[in-house]
């Protein structure tokens, strides 16, 4: 494997693991199909688990796929420039990106921290406090977006190039 | 400052940042976040955040990852392989049969997967050297294998039904229903030209020779076994939608464990391929995810402005026939479609043009099918066709972008035919969900 830069690695990291909510998901829908249909016994918990869990996954996704360069963009417009001015466009791309992550989390916390201190649960038949849990992640997932964000703008401004989506390849 | 103003400036700085090269995903929300800011002050941020929350706990998104994760295991098992060597028994006589086999398995992959890149890639592997072996036209087969590849998201399950059934509110169940005579009429059309072009031009698809059709039958036994199980997985999921037994979203969990059953009746399946499929899993839905965030931020504020009324107004008092500003519509987005994913387009467009659409009398899932027939024409058409570009990912180093655009021309023709006929006549859509669903 090459070398990676330790935010980038830390990014994969998180990427990587976090992509086992999808599998444990699939684990639970099997479960409550074969509970519901055959046992004739749903459960109360799978429909809420399997949103929490997939949820987390959609948020931690968006730092692997910043990281991998995957996030759509239409890179053809830029390229007919001269090379310093791609340069200082993709620099602001990427201090754009920071600020508004800045903002998103923001907003974020402020949603989550209303739902820490009044310990928000589902309301439903299992009640457990999930959108605690899913609303801080959505806090903590732009926080790690930011970091790796922050990691490719000081290296865009010391010279050196970062992931795009032509480069992405499975 | 009025609406139509705003407007404007919201339109032109999408544009602006979207030509610098900021992902999509940052373009929208950071004009929504800035229109928010300007517009209604610093407390609207939250109910951003909340908006976002709503959305990454909607039941129905829980099908993206889990179609996009039964493809990936799908992909990475040998049922393509045995799929196109069962169909070779079939179509090995026909002039041009390579193609229609191939045709034939990019059909039946299409009804297992739900999206375009896999299936392209696949057919690129498998199909393309065989055709290039016998002597096939090379346009022919790279035709072939790109709009038969781009199939998968025409014919359900479809990442694309899925997106255009949230955001305009749409039943999924019933776009896969409605999207499936559609579908099918696309890949007649094709196999019609190849038919045709082999039968006036011979050489285009000479026929395979008697000595190489020769399998002892019970080798052609053995291969109809290995496509049962797959087979019954795409029949299963799609059954269980339409019986209506489990929710989409559920169908799509159960069609994850039907591939990972029949990846371990084939002894294919190791932790390296599950592995492997998350991963790709995981980049697919956090680019799908965050680009959605952005893009319903976006329509949140905008919609809070009024604006959404504001385009309906101007569409609908448009001095044009209702069909009219449909074709515009369809013009609108083959355009985009040159230049513009099928994702980013779905998230700008759809909310602005169903709204419209709907009051004009028109039926949304009839508008839903003719979008994802739109996006076939945008998978092929250059400058950016993805499937040329997945295609060339894996093609022989001889074939090159401008070889595979040359050979599209074809079947975009193909294409905007087949969206002129479900356009025409609505009923090709609608006749099947009103049949099977009432």
């Amino acid at each position: 494997m090459e070398k990676l830069p330790l935010v980038d690695r830390c990014s994969r990291v998180i990427g990587e693991s976090m992509s086992y909510v999808y599998f444990l998901s699939v684990a639970i829908i099997g479960f409550e199909v074969v509970a519901r249909y055959f046992f004739n016994a749903p459960t109360i918990w799978a429909h809420e688990s399997v949103i929490a869990l997939t949820a987390l996954g959609f948020i931690f996704g968006g730092v692997y796929a910043m990281q991998r360069g995957a996030h759509v963009r239409i890179f053809v417009v830029v390229q007919l420039l001269p090379k310093h001015w791609q340069r200082r466009i993709e620099i602001f791309n990427q201090a754009l990106i920071c600020a508004y992550l800045c903002v998103f989390i923001y907003a974020c916390w402020g949603v989550a921290e209303r739902s820490i201190q009044q310990w928000e649960t589902s309301a439903s038949a299992w009640n457990q406090p999930t959108p605690v849990l899913v609303k801080t992640a959505l806090v903590v997932g732009g926080i790690a977006i930011l970091i790796q964000s922050f990691a490719f703008l000081i290296r865009l401004i010391r010279g050196h190039s970062i992931p795009t989506s032509d480069a992405q390849v499975d | 400052m009025d609406i139509s103003t705003i407007t404007l400036l919201m339109a032109g700085g999408i544009f602006v940042l979207l030509v610098m090269g900021l992902p999509l995903a940052f373009v929208t929300a950071s004009v929504a976040v800035v229109a928010a800011l300007l517009q209604f002050g610093p407390n609207s941020l939250f109910l951003i955040a909340s908006r976002t929350y709503t959305l990454v706990t909607e039941f129905a998104f829980v099908a993206v990852p889990m179609f996009i994760f039964m493809a990936s295991i799908l992909e990475r098992s040998g049922v393509a392989k045995d799929l196109f060597r069962a169909m070779y028994i079939f179509a090995g006589g026909l002039r041009g049969g390579l193609a229609i086999q191939t045709m034939m398995v990019a059909v039946i992959m299409a009804a297992m997967t739900g999206i375009i890149g896999g299936e392209i890639v696949l057919l690129g592997l498998l199909a393309l050297p065989q055709m290039l072996k016998h002597g096939y036209s090379k346009s022919l087969a790279i035709g072939t294998v790109c709009a038969g590849g781009s199939l998968g998201t025409m014919i359900p399950p479809s990442i694309v039904l899925i997106i255009y059934g949230l955001t305009a509110n749409v039943s999924i169940g019933d776009l896969f229903v409605a999207t499936v005579i559609p579908g099918l009429v696309l890949a007649a059309l094709y196999i019609a030209y190849i038919l045709i072009r082999c039968y006036i031009d011979p050489s285009l698809g000479p026929a395979a020779s008697p000595e190489e059709r020769q399998m002892p039958t019970r080798e052609k036994l053995m291969l109809l076994k290995g496509l049962a199980l797959p087979l019954f997985v795409a029949a299963f999921v799609m059954g269980t939608i339409y019986a209506g037994i489990a929710s989409v979203s559920e169908a799509a969990g159960m069609g994850v464990i039907g591939a990972l059953l029949s990846a371990i009746i084939r002894r294919e399946l190791s932790w390296r391929m599950i592995h492997d499929a998350l991963r790709q899993t995981m980049v697919a839905c956090g680019m799908l995810l965050w680009l959605t965030f952005g893009a319903n931020m976006l329509i949140g504020v905008y919609n809070l402005m009024g604006g959404t009324a504001f385009v309906q107004g101007f569409i609908t008092g448009l001095p044009l026939e209702p069909w009219m500003i449909l074709a515009v519509m369809m013009l609108v987005l083959i355009v985009l479609g040159l230049f513009m994913d099928w994702i980013g387009i779905l998230l700008l467009t759809m909310p602005i043009f169903v709204p419209a659409i709907v009051a004009l009398g028109y039926d949304p899932v009839w508008f839903g099918v003719l979008f994802c027939m739109n996006m076939q024409i945008s998978y092929l058409s250059p400058p950016f066709g993805p499937a040329a570009f997945y295609l060339k990912g894996v093609a022989p180093p001889e074939i090159s972008l401008m070889d595979i655009y040359k050979a599209l021309w074809p079947f975009i023709i193909l294409q905007f035919i087949g969206l002129t006929l479900v356009f025409a006549f609505p009923d090709l859509a609608l006749w099947l969900p009103r049949v099977l669903l009432g």
